[in-house]
């Protein structure tokens, strides 16, 4: 398979709004159970700008098998709107968010695929709302994953004004096993949209008013808590299945291992794939496989074993 | 016009048959089963004379617990002759074997290891392989099944693990529609990417 993995423009761009959140979205045009894809990132990054066109190579690999596909813009990031509210600078606000857009939709029930942050999100939709999700793929999440991630480390490594094309390139280096998916044309667009009004206020609140540390973080840190707590005594509502990169440098493969296991004590069906010569971005760097398994996954959950 | 051989799933066990998995195989490829003999360096000479016997291939090795020594030696011997390697709780191959019981072949069993740890960071598997593990599996250790794990990731872009979990060794008997689906795809998979080099 050869994937364009820049831009989802093809498949049309399309708009609903979701709770008051113009929503930003892809989809094709095939009938059925669509596949949600939810991209990781933090809402006004600095030198990132995780979007739903970073899924591009795996919404068209799944297109070509014939799955209906769905991706979007979380609240606050890519081309969505802002939060308004305060509260909603947060996981907890793209949470409700992905809701409203998933009810708005009204293609339910879904399998959701969330990567890294995504993941996260993907997750609490699917235990707050588990009427519109059929089942959970969680990707590199180290979000959710017990233990820590590694991204303030290797954050600290960037020489590069934030946001300028070689702070964009570093940030996904850095997080990637090799560069080969990071191509000019994505930087470029990543460039766009870090450079848009909405992203530069979305910045300013999260780290100039330091709603990152206040609101996002607090809110983060109790809701991770009350998640181990619930998988420590209660079984997952949905089939899930977790894919890893094994050379994932900010989300290293041990703590993956310890989300599996948490996993696995009350849903002993799950299963957990690894990719090799694959950093974060697993589903771009070793994409065919990616799709592959993403597939197999969904087929299982269409057979009911 | 010469008769062309298809590629053939060569599924591989000791002692278990696959009769259960054949079948859902049947469809798509020609899946042969071959029980292998409990000494590593008969068994390896064997499923070297069955590949021959099976045409030029490329062919897919699916292999079980201890099989998967052979598998993974004849891979590396006949990189022309091996499409694809899935390897299900070899826990054999793992440094000090796992927790199996000592075998009769132990010392012949120790220098298969030694000699495919050696290829596998000196060259790599030649082909796609799937490392499957079932992590409740009564002989196995994760511990072991990691430190393996990093030896095949070295030099094969195209290795995959996969983990089971609440499954013995005979995953493929407690998870079997799971199990066939995987090994459907990835088979498949490395199929195409067989039809691309050649």
């Amino acid at each position: 398979m050869s994937h364009d993995t820049v831009s989802l423009a093809a498949f049309g761009e399309a708009w609903l709004d979701a709770d008051g959140a113009r929503t930003r979205y892809f989809a094709n045009e095939i009938g059925g159970t669509p596949i949600v894809l939810m991209h990781g990132g933090t809402i006004g990054e600095a030198s990132a700008a995780a979007n739903a066109e970073d899924w591009a190579g795996v919404f068209r690999g799944l297109h070509e098998l014939g799955q209906a596909v769905v991706a979007f813009d979380k609240l606050g990031q890519g081309y969505t709107d802002n939060p308004r509210e305060h509260g909603d600078w947060s996981l907890r606000g793209q949470v409700n968010h992905a809701i409203a857009f998933l009810r708005t939709l009204d293609r339910g029930p879904y399998d959701l695929v969330g990567h890294s942050r995504g993941g996260f999100v993907a997750l609490q939709v699917t235990l707050q709302a588990p009427d519109l999700v059929r089942s959970l793929v969680m990707v590199d999440s180290n979000t959710t994953a017990p233990g820590y991630g590694r991204n303030d480390f290797l954050n600290a490594h960037h020489v590069d004004a934030p946001g300028t094309p070689a702070a964009i390139r570093a940030q996904h280096v850095f997080e990637s096993f090799h560069d080969a998916h990071i191509t000019e044309d994505w930087v470029a667009h990543k460039q766009r949209i870090i450079q848009s009004e909405k992203h530069r206020a979305a910045g300013a609140m999260m780290r100039g008013q330091g709603l990152f540390e206040t609101v996002f973080q607090p809110m983060l840190r109790a809701d991770r808590d009350a998640l181990f707590e619930h998988l420590e005594i209660a079984a997952f509502p949905r089939p899930l299945f977790l894919i890893w990169g094994y050379n994932d440098p900010p989300a290293p493969l041990a703590i993956g291992y310890r989300l599996y296991d948490l996993f696995v004590k009350h849903a002993p069906l799950t299963q957990m794939h690894i990719l090799n010569e694959a950093g974060h971005y697993s589903f771009r760097e070793q994409t065919d496989a990616f799709v592959r398994v993403v597939d197999e996954f969904i087929q299982g959950v269409i057979a009911g074993d | 016009m010469t008769d062309v051989v298809p590629p053939s799933i060569v599924f591989l066990a000791e002692t278990r048959d696959w009769d259960a998995t054949l079948p859902a195989f049947a469809s798509t490829a020609n899946a042969v089963a071959l029980e292998l003999i409990a000494n590593v360096d008969e068994a390896s000479r064997q499923l070297t004379a069955c590949l021959h016997d099976l045409g030029p291939g490329p062919h897919h090795l699916v292999a079980l617990s201890r099989s998967a020594v052979s598998a993974a030696r004849v891979a590396l011997a006949m990189p022309d002759r091996v499409a694809s390697c899935t390897l299900v709780n070899g826990w054999a191959l793992a440094p000090g074997g796992g927790r199996a019981p000592l075998s009769d072949d132990a010392p012949a069993l120790g220098r298969a290891r030694v000699e495919i740890y050696r290829s596998l960071i000196q060259c790599g598997m030649p082909c796609p392989t799937l490392l499957v593990w079932s992590i409740d599996d009564p002989i196995g250790d994760r511990d072991a099944a990691a430190v393996l794990n990093e030896m095949f990731v070295q030099r094969q872009r195209e290795t995959e693990i996969r983990y089971f979990a609440r499954a013995g060794t005979d995953v493929f008997r407690e998870r079997p529609a799971a199990f066939n689906r995987m090994v459907s795809g990835f088979t498949a998979h490395a199929a195409s990417r067989s039809r691309l080099l050649s």
